[in-house]
């Protein structure tokens, strides 16, 4: 039953990510405020379009724990599920990468 | 269902999943007006989200003069150009932008009227009219009154006047910021204004001093801004809150005199940041209240009073969200996503918006605030647990990295709105 139950929640979880690659997942809209989609924007705060999925899933869930020392991210991971955190890694993994490659003007981050 | 409309559904469906088979005709028509961080935000993203949506934006001014940064210009740290964004990247993606003022709204008809008398019909409306200065609710404050005592409290003119003010003004001098009560436009503005004019006084006029009265005992960011004011600026800035008789009755422009229940203020130069409401056409198309704000529907944000018109940024009761640029664009965002499901018969998804404001209390001394909201209870509430400011005892390295992160923000905000 147990097992059943874990199946079914992990087929949940599948299909919010199914739904996550045909539209953007909630909140996935505002993170352009900060993080560049456009091509044509410079900016040394890392581009979400085309990381891994993994990463982005890891990051969120350090940021929301504390693990990881953020500027305003720390703030605004605590506002997302685990549920959620997966849709929008899953979304932006997906989105093809644009822009300049990498990231090379890294912010230093305030040290907690 | 008649033909037309099923045929203007399976259009605006064709918009949201294009497919070479549905879809003849013109799209749904949505029509913006207001081309600021809300507006122009909005416009874009329907283009994105719906080829087929047409999409026609409408804004009298020719260039975009943007509010966030704009005390930089007016502390001499930044020149108002880099303050100023066009239309023209927004045209080439395929908007209609309209140069005109949008003078009345027919929700009945589903038209808007423009100054010439052209009525753009829509299926959609979005208003974004950003805030007007509620001219008369302070006694003394007019519009010949803000020639004086400038609000620059809309980028552009108002904010050269101030800085001119400054500029001129003999070392010694008293200068006063007059704070309003809530809501208006950026809670924390006054502050990151008042901190960037005593950071102009201290390395330029260092005998002058700076009283900001405030019709409130509380303020965004305030102890952060304290803080810092108290290392940065000891007795040179002071700030009065209501309950110590900050809030100002009113003003005499003629001698630069503000009038509070407790004494009377004579400045040299005086910023006066009087109370606001929703911009004008707002009103005119009857999606304002009693309160001067617009009510909207937190999924949809459409208007609670005007069914087909929705209301974005400033001018919008956005509940836990403040009144900013990031706020407008991340409401813009959702908006145009629920306005393109509603087009295609579908019905919107509870959104998740976020809203970070950076302040410069010195050119390497940042702080923010960041939030994230959701719909409860017929509002945008604050997600329990997120949010919050920049740490109180913060290295100056993080206050430094800030201000990075604050210009940073501009410019991609700037870039993704207008770039």
């Amino acid at each position: 039953m147990a097992k059943a139950l874990a199946a079914a929640i992990g087929l949940v979880s599948i299909a919010a990510a199914v739904t996550a690659a045909a539209e953007p997942p909630a909140g996935a809209a505002a993170c352009s405020g900060c993080h560049p989609a456009s091509a044509r924007v410079a900016s040394p705060v890392v581009r979400l379009a085309g990381l891994e999925r993994d990463a982005i899933v890891r990051a969120l869930q350090e940021f929301r724990s504390g693990q990881r020392a953020g500027t305003v991210m720390d703030r605004i991971a605590k506002g997302f599920t685990d549920d959620e955190i997966q849709a929008l890694a899953a979304w932006f993994a997906a989105q093809p990468k644009g822009g300049e490659e990498g990231n090379p003007a890294r912010v230093p981050l305030p040290k907690k | 269902m008649t033909r037309r409309q099923f045929l203007r559904l399976a259009t605006a469906s064709a918009a949201l999943f294009p497919a070479p088979a549905l879809g003849q005709g013109a799209g749904p028509r949505v029509v913006v007006v207001g081309g600021g961080f809300g507006g122009a935000s909005c416009a874009r993203a329907l283009r994105q989200l719906g080829p087929r949506i047409a999409v026609t934006l409408v804004e009298a001014s020719a260039t975009f003069t943007a509010c966030p940064f704009s005390n930089a210009v007016i502390g001499g740290l930044r020149e108002l150009s880099a303050q100023q964004f066009t239309y023209a990247r927004v045209a080439a993606d395929g908007i209609t932008v309209v140069p005109a003022t949008a003078t009345a709204v027919d929700p009945a008809a589903r038209s808007v009227t423009l100054a010439d008398g052209t009525r753009l019909p829509y299926d959609r409306l979005v208003l974004a009219p950003g805030i007007d200065i509620r001219w008369g609710a302070l006694a003394g404050y007019d519009e010949a009154a803000a020639a004086v005592l400038p609000h620059a409290w809309k980028a552009g003119e108002q904010t050269l006047l101030l800085r001119r003010q400054l500029e001129a003004m003999d070392d010694g001098g008293l200068v006063v910021i007059a704070a309003p009560a809530n809501p208006f436009r950026c809670p924390p503005g006054p502050y990151e204004r008042a901190s960037l004019v005593a950071h102009y006084l201290k390395t330029r006029k260092p005998k002058s001093k700076l009283l900001v009265l405030d019709a409130k005992d509380a303020f965004s960011k305030q102890r952060l801004f304290q803080a810092a004011w108290a290392e940065l600026y000891p007795g040179l800035l002071e700030w009065v809150p209501l309950s110590k008789g900050g809030a100002v009755t009113s003003v005499d422009a003629a001698t630069r005199t503000l009038v509070t229940d407790f004494g009377k203020h004579q400045a040299k130069v005086a910023n006066v940041i009087p109370p606001q409401k929703a911009g004008r056409i707002a009103e005119a198309a009857g999606v304002a209240d009693r309160s001067g704000w617009c009510p909207i529907d937190p999924v949809t944000f459409e208007s609670k009073l005007q069914p087909g018109i929705h209301v974005v940024g400033d001018a919008a009761i956005a509940g836990a969200m403040p009144k900013s640029a990031f706020a407008a664009n991340s409401q813009a965002k959702s908006c145009a996503a629920a306005v393109a499901t509603l087009l295609a018969g579908g019905t919107p998804s509870t959104p998740k918006l976020i809203n970070t404001c950076y302040s410069l209390v010195a050119p390497d001394y940042g702080i923010s605030v960041a939030g994230v909201y959701t719909p409860s209870g017929g509002q945008l509430a604050d997600v329990p647990g997120a949010g919050g400011v920049s740490p109180a005892n913060a290295p100056r390295s993080a206050r430094a990295a800030e201000a990075v992160l604050a210009e940073a923000w501009f410019r991609t905000i700037t870039g993704e709105v207008f770039g």
